[in-house]
């Protein structure tokens, strides 16, 4: 048995990486890591306070986390029953399924621009519904806050789907079944049984949902725009910032960097943590 | 009358399920099979989960379902307490808000249910693990809280699906003798559903023998013990 038990260990075995390898491999990992190096180096740490506190990024910040969380929050409040349509539409019409994940997809695969200049299109001033919404009610969407919360939610909504759908399949149907021959409704099996056994899968995704929220830039410059206060999201403020006053970019990009990697390291049970166990 | 009665035909793309129960109140049926000979699909029907091709189901003077006036009462309505083969505890739940889901998706108040859930621990020798999450049971203790779960709604009609076959050899005896005692002490019917001969000779009064969805052999166990119709039945008696 010991002799079995050898060959799980990497140092018995070696690498078995062919030498040429390695070189590649290192240049992908400078590609991957360097910039970043680059960002932390040239951060101006003594003025981050001062351009932190300094109105035009606060603001920035304060609006980006505050529309991030409503998109986050639109997103689980729709992308679940989407999600649960999916998971469970496999029984009655494999075609519909099929296309539903389709449409729940393309906004992850299309460019974020194409995004936005969609939602112009619909909702825009003269847009699908947006003439209408003008016309009958007197609202204008885009250029505003909402326009911003659209347009994230627009990009976001498809991870928390797929997160959801998947705890969904991986759930134990039968305990549904459990709780319903103990006389259960429909609704009760939802909220007490379904739902906390896929609370999990709902946390990763809304967590995926605001990082990508929060990242967000070409759907909300097209559809939104670029005003302080109302739509200067961060990612549009960095932008913006680069060229007339580089240092309070660099603090954005660095403050974005920090969110990506709080974001990890509340998945990492799930993603980092999935790959090695 | 008190009791099951039931004629039921499911159609399967395999085979095609024929049985016919009947279940005098306080009285424990053993169904005894081999995989896919349509124990669990009969299981399934008496709960409502399988809606069946053709027959009808009366659980004392309730008809629970027949095909002839398209009567189909949902399994949440009908009354009837299923022990799952795993058992199927809910994970997320304590063991005592495991048997009092019954009672407060009836309508009781959670408080009320959950000290009649507390008396049901403590008659099956589990007051100590009330707070305890399903995944720390044992097997025997597991089946226990399983079986406390669907009896405190006070069902006329009990369904067991495999209750011994998750335990290992070293706790089966000891855990059949308990749930012997339980379904003993169980005033209504029961249906019990296994592959093993001596789950039914140790529990049931009497046996169907089921092979590909028909009845191969009924009576009493140790009369079909004893002498088997066919070599069919012979062979799952034969170790």
């Amino acid at each position: 048995m010991r002799a079995f038990s050898r060959t799980r260990s990497p140092d018995a075995r070696g690498t078995g990486i062919p030498g040429l390898l390695w070189i590649p491999a290192g240049i992908a990992l400078a590609f991957l890591v360097l910039p970043l190096v680059a960002l932390i180096a040239q951060v101006p740490w003594a003025q981050f306070g001062q351009v932190v506190e300094s109105s035009g990024v606060g603001q920035s910040l304060g609006l980006s986390l505050g529309a991030g969380a409503a998109a986050t929050g639109l997103s689980v409040l729709l992308g679940v029953p989407l999600a649960w349509v999916l998971a469970r539409s496999v029984e009655w019409n494999p075609v519909l399924r099929r296309l539903l994940r389709a449409f729940v997809t393309v906004p992850l695969v299309l460019p974020p621009v194409v995004g936005g200049i969609a939602l112009v299109l619909l909702l825009g001033r003269t847009g699908l519904v947006g003439s209408f919404l003008r016309i009958w009610f007197g609202i204008q969407i885009p250029f505003t806050t909402p326009a911003v919360v659209i347009s994230e939610t627009f990009v976001a909504m498809p991870f928390l789907v797929l997160s959801v759908e998947g705890a969904l399949r991986g759930a134990d149907r039968r305990l549904e079944d459990a709780a319903e021959t103990l006389g259960a409704s429909r609704w009760m099996i939802f909220r007490r049984i379904t739902l906390p056994l896929i609370a999990p899968g709902v946390a990763a995704g809304a967590v995926l949902s605001f990082a990508r929220a929060l990242g967000e830039f070409g759907a909300t410059i097209t559809f939104a725009g670029d005003f302080p206060g109302v739509t200067r999201t961060m990612p549009i403020a960095a932008y913006i910032a680069l060229e007339s006053d580089p240092g309070s970019a660099y603090v954005i990009a660095i403050i974005l960097l920090a969110v990506a990697i709080a974001v990890l390291f509340a998945l990492r049970d799930r993603w980092v943590g999935g790959l090695t166990s | 009358m008190s009791g099951l009665t039931a004629t039921i035909v499911v159609e399967r793309p395999a085979f095609t399920l024929e049985l016919e129960l009947e279940v005098a109140a306080g009285e424990i049926v053993a169904i005894l099979g081999p995989n896919g000979s349509g124990k669990t699909t009969t299981l399934r029907t008496l709960a409502g989960l399988v809606r069946m091709t053709e027959g009808s189901i009366r659980l004392g003077d309730k008809t629970l379902d027949d095909t002839a006036t398209d009567v189909h009462v949902e399994t949440r309505s009908r009354d009837i307490g299923v022990v799952f083969q795993d058992y199927l505890l809910f994970p997320h739940l304590s063991a005592a808000e495991n048997i009092a889901f019954g009672p407060i998706a009836h309508g009781t108040p959670a408080p009320r249910a959950l000290v009649a859930a507390r008396e049901w621990l403590a008659r099956f020798d589990l007051a100590d693990f009330a707070d305890v999450r399903p995944r720390q049971l044992s097997g025997g203790q597991a089946q226990r809280v399983a079986l406390a779960r669907a009896l405190i709604l006070e069902p006329p009609l009990l369904l067991l699906d495999e209750p011994l076959a998750a335990l290992d050899v070293g706790t089966r005896a000891s855990v059949r003798r308990a749930l012997k005692e339980v379904l003993g002490a169980y005033g209504g019917s029961t249906v019990l559903v296994t592959h093993d001969p001596a789950d039914a000779l140790a529990l049931a009064d009497q046996m169907v023998v089921l092979e590909a969805g028909t009845v191969a052999q009924r009576g009493a166990p140790a009369d079909v013990a004893a002498s088997p119709a066919n070599e069919y039945v012979a062979g799952l008696f034969a170790d």
